[in-house]
């Protein structure tokens, strides 16, 4: 009886095996890249603070923001002024944006209108007219985050093909994650051992299943966040746009904005913007990431100030103001007019998605989440080589890949890197050059991986690549800036510290695990030269 | 600031409870044995009090959920993800 109970389960594990292995061996390498940048994504905000050698000035508080605009709107074009975005850049610049809404050439809604920068004396530094994601797309100050971002969300493929993969590759990493959960019949007794092979190193398979364990329910809800995103934009909103709207985009993103239709253009002199910021900050003890200023200086006047989570908070706060008056009128839901679950779940989603509650500590609890999903894709990855590789000779290929892209792709981002500090000293286009970097280092890395026939030589070479460039990044970045830590300090620039620190942190390790795999070697070299005197020795023992 | 501060000796207690749990998990001290002939923890804990330490873990939710930090919260669970990741992944040598 229990021989014929055991037969579906085992086949049912089986069977989720079969499922966990594939989900992981087809979309695996993708996934890595996804969870590696996304990784990275997480601090994408002290990368592009770090890459400038900035401090956040807090312009918005500290400048006559009233001024500014005035004498910006005064040499605008009156359609621009139906909403006004202002925010600090990475180089210590208000960035002002008078836009009117349209469709860009692809067919999406976009905005349309001119940016200008200004700094802290006033002038302003640039002026650009344009839709504004080809204006953003330009913007050398976010050169570097922008691209590790758009690996993560995109992978850098044209829209919506890039958020549909990414979208695909989620849903992988839940099917993963929830097979291997259900699969695992001993989850909880074999939750605090990994087992020894013969030569002392840790078993692959009990590193993969307790790295996985550990990590499931945060697996479960960043794959869960990460498809929605990506899926909320690729098919979500189109359809939704076709569905309840007839295809009228920009009536969807009012409704869903929470925004009324028709609004009156009749003049009529705007309230202050200082004294409404002041009264945000004062009640959110913090200053805005950045505001929305809708049909300035009419009767519809309005200002949304956007702040990052408050004290033990996890979603975002929008506090909108009647700008004909200056008077605080609500906290605006995310969506809609009116407070809704659908609104709480979607401001949730994501701080939740990308640590971004409770500042630096959230984030680094959060890298550390990313960095342990991208050792149980690792492990997994290696651990199919290493089986497959030990009954077929054939197989060297894909361990083969597994050091290309493992150690591959680390070393493309900080190539990147390299090119936006270069570029930035020559003058040059960042925008341009990131990527051209990245792709760069993505052909040697290939080339290297062609030539060299040795695996581990070939992982020992580009450890020492990423290595040298974990270590040399902060010192360009120095000479490149003429920024050091004695001023970060002084000023209390803690994401610049925290990056440098991170990366000479990962150039050090690097190095030990070069130093530590030939330690490793030698001492096999030793233990296999000392077997082989041995039977020497009884050899001729026996022939004496 | 507040919240953070009120989060990290949860994160703390955590540690202690997962370096507990592992120290006295019955399968790696009987592979420390194995490998070392002796285990350096000289402790055994019953399954019973190794299935109450575990569900201590789920003892900072309430004063973090009732004090309303549901940003210590969340960052509690991430926290115990990671610390019991890098205690269990550390070798069995070391503890």
């Amino acid at each position: 009886m229990s021989n014929l109970n055991e037969q579906p389960i085992r086949s049912k594990a089986k069977a989720l095996l079969s499922l966990h292995s594939w989900s992981g061996i087809v979309l695996g390498m993708l996934l890595y890249a996804v969870i590696f940048t996304g990784t990275v994504a997480v601090v994408s905000d002290e990368v592009g603070e770090w890459s400038n050698s900035n401090l956040n000035q807090q312009m918005l508080a500290t400048q006559d923001v009233d001024n500014v605009l005035a004498t910006l709107a005064a040499q605008t074009d009156r359609a621009y002024l139906e909403e006004i975005s202002a925010y600090e850049d990475h180089r210590q610049n208000l960035v002002f944006f008078f836009h009117t809404h349209k469709q860009n050439p692809s067919g999406v809604m976009d905005e349309y209108g001119v940016q200008y920068k200004v700094n802290g004396q006033g002038e302003i530094v640039q002026q650009r007219e344009g839709f504004g994601s080809d204006i953003y797309a330009q913007d050398d100050s976010y050169a570097l985050s922008r691209f590790l971002v758009s690996i993560h969300t995109e992978l850098h493929l044209p829209a919506p093909w890039g958020l549909i993969l990414t979208g695909i590759l989620g849903l992988a990493m839940l099917v993963a994650a929830v097979s291997g959960f259900m699969m695992h019949r001993h989850l909880f007794t074999d939750l605090f051992t990994i087992r020894k092979q013969r030569d002392g190193k840790p078993l692959k398979r009990d590193s993969h299943t307790v790295a996985g364990t550990w990590s499931i329910p945060f697996a479960i809800l960043l794959a869960f966040t990460g498809s929605f995103f990506s899926f909320a934009t690729a098919f979500g909103l189109p359809a939704m746009a076709v569905v309840a709207f007839g295809g009228d985009q920009e009536a969807m993103m009012q409704t869903l904005v929470g925004e009324q239709a028709h609004k009156s253009e009749a003049p009529q002199d705007s309230a202050s913007i200082n004294g409404m910021l002041a009264d945000a900050i004062g009640n959110q003890s913090a200053v805005p990431t950045f505001i929305a200023i809708s049909h300035w200086g009419t009767e519809s006047a309005s200002l949304t100030a956007f702040f990052m989570p408050t004290e033990g908070e996890v979603g975002f706060a929008q506090r909108v103001y009647d700008a004909t008056n200056g008077e605080f009128v609500e906290y605006k839901p995310l969506v809609g007019t009116v407070p809704s679950a659908g609104s709480a779940i979607m401001s949730l989603i994501y701080p939740i998605h990308f640590g971004t509650f409770a500042g630096l500590m959230s984030k680094i609890i959060w890298i550390s989440l990313g960095v342990a999903s991208c050792y149980v894709t690792i492990t997994g990855l290696q651990l199919y080589a290493f089986r497959n590789e030990k009954q077929a000779t054939g197989w060297q290929w894909f361990s083969r890949m597994c050091v290309w892209g493992f150690t591959g792709l680390p070393l493309c981002s900080l190539s990147s890197a390299l090119g936006f500090f270069v570029s930035g000293a020559l003058q040059s286009n960042q925008s341009l050059w990131t990527p051209v970097s990245f792709l760069l280092a993505a052909a040697m890395v290939s080339l290297i991986t062609l030539i060299i026939r040795s695996v581990r030589q070939l992982q020992l070479i580009l450890l020492v690549a990423n290595g040298a460039l974990c270590l040399a990044l902060p010192v360009i970045r120095y000479l490149t800036s003429g920024f050091g830590w004695i001023q970060a300090i002084e000023q209390g620039n803690v994401a610049l510290m925290f990056i440098d620190a991170v990366l000479l942190l990962c150039g050090v390790w690097c190095f030990y695990r070069v130093y530590a795999s030939n330690q490793a070697q030698e001492s096999d070299h030793t233990a296999t030269e000392a077997v082989a005197s041995e039977h020497v020795g009884t050899l001729s023992g026996a022939a004496k | 600031m507040n919240h953070l501060i009120a989060t990290l000796p949860f994160i703390l207690f955590s540690l202690v409870v997962i370096l507990l749990l592992t120290c006295s998990d019955p399968r790696r001290r009987q592979q420390q044995q194995k490998h070392n002939g002796h285990s350096k923890l000289g402790f055994g804990l019953s399954s019973r009090a190794r299935k109450w330490l575990a569900w201590s873990l789920v003892l900072p939710v309430l004063p973090l959920v009732f004090s309303g930090n549901y940003a210590g919260l969340l960052m509690y669970a991430g926290a115990v993800t990671v610390i019991g990741w890098l205690v269990v992944e550390s070798p069995a040598s070391a503890m």
